[in-house]
């Protein structure tokens, strides 16, 4: 008997905007999608018993974002048995892709970024950036990545002092 | 830069930024079903693009393709004569060399090293 192999399943992503920035969570890991009034209180959100850890999204990405839109969500995260939540901008809608469409992270980009998003969605006339939510869950990498940093935003930090040259660390 | 290291120009599109800490590299622009990563050469020159319609130069570097936004002057294809090729003395940007031109020497921007750490 021969075995056939089948294509890759298609993957299902959750299209949200945070400040103006289209990002794409796996729908494998979205618990729920909750509006601030179901939600109650932001902070740490329980919902059927399951404490989901409030994450400032937009710090951790230093992401410049208005938070107080009435179509703001909270997206409920799991995976690996970590729970999580981030308040986004809007909800854009599902996408069903299949892995070929998801594009690579193009690999000029060689900070710590690389870990944050999982690769690259034509959406729109725009990109959308799938989140890692490993990385968007792990609290110890984001106090590792922000120890050197001041914390919250807006940051404003002083140009860069380097040449051309010495521009990046790929 | 080279002719050879250039693999387009056009009209400059809003770049679609890309939270991270690659530095210069912080955005991409959409060409179709295209991304390119976008090396902001005039960040890095401390300079600021001329003009209300900058242009799209689409470069070739070792790990693919990138745009760079430039001043809207259409670009100058120039014929050099190898001989008049010099070195390159300033510590500004990577160049493959530099020629004069009058009294002003213009260094041929390394394409291949930006980024690269020295």
């Amino acid at each position: 008997m021969t075995r056939i192999s089948s294509p890759a399943a298609p993957s299902r992503f959750l299209i949200v905007l945070l400040g103006a920035r289209y990002l794409a969570l796996d729908a494998e890991s979205i618990q729920g999608v909750l509006t601030l009034e179901e939600v109650g209180s932001p902070d740490d959100p329980t919902i059927h018993g399951l404490v989901y850890r409030a994450i400032n999204l937009a710090d951790r990405l230093r992401i410049l974002d208005n938070q107080g839109s009435a179509h703001s969500r909270i997206v409920l995260l799991s995976e690996r048995g970590v729970q999580g939540s981030i308040r986004v901008t809007t909800v854009q809608g599902w996408l069903e892709l299949h892995p070929s469409q998801v594009l690579p992270l193009s690999p000029q980009f060689c900070g710590p970024e690389r870990r944050w998003y999982r690769g690259m969605i034509l959406f729109e006339k725009s990109i959308a950036l799938v989140l890692n939510t490993s990385w968007v869950l792990d609290e110890q990498v984001a106090s590792v990545e922000d120890s050197g940093g001041q914390g919250g935003i807006p940051r404003l930090v002083a140009a860069p002092k380097m040449s051309v040259k010495n521009s990046q660390v790929c | 830069m080279k002719a050879v290291d250039v693999s387009g120009i056009s009209q400059w599109a809003e770049p679609i930024p890309v939270a991270g800490r690659t530095p210069f590299i912080t955005s991409v622009v959409r060409q179709g079903q295209t991304v390119l990563p976008v090396f902001d050469l005039a960040a890095s020159l401390r300079l600021t693009v001329q003009g209300s319609s900058p242009l799209c130069l689409r470069v070739k570097h070792s790990l693919g393709e990138m745009a760079m936004c430039i001043d809207e002057e259409i670009p100058v294809l120039h014929t050099l004569d190898p001989a008049m090729l010099q070195t390159y003395h300033g510590k500004d940007l990577p160049a493959d060399g530099s020629y004069t031109n009058g009294l002003d020497e213009i260094p041929i921007l390394s394409v291949s090293q930006l980024g690269s750490t020295e």
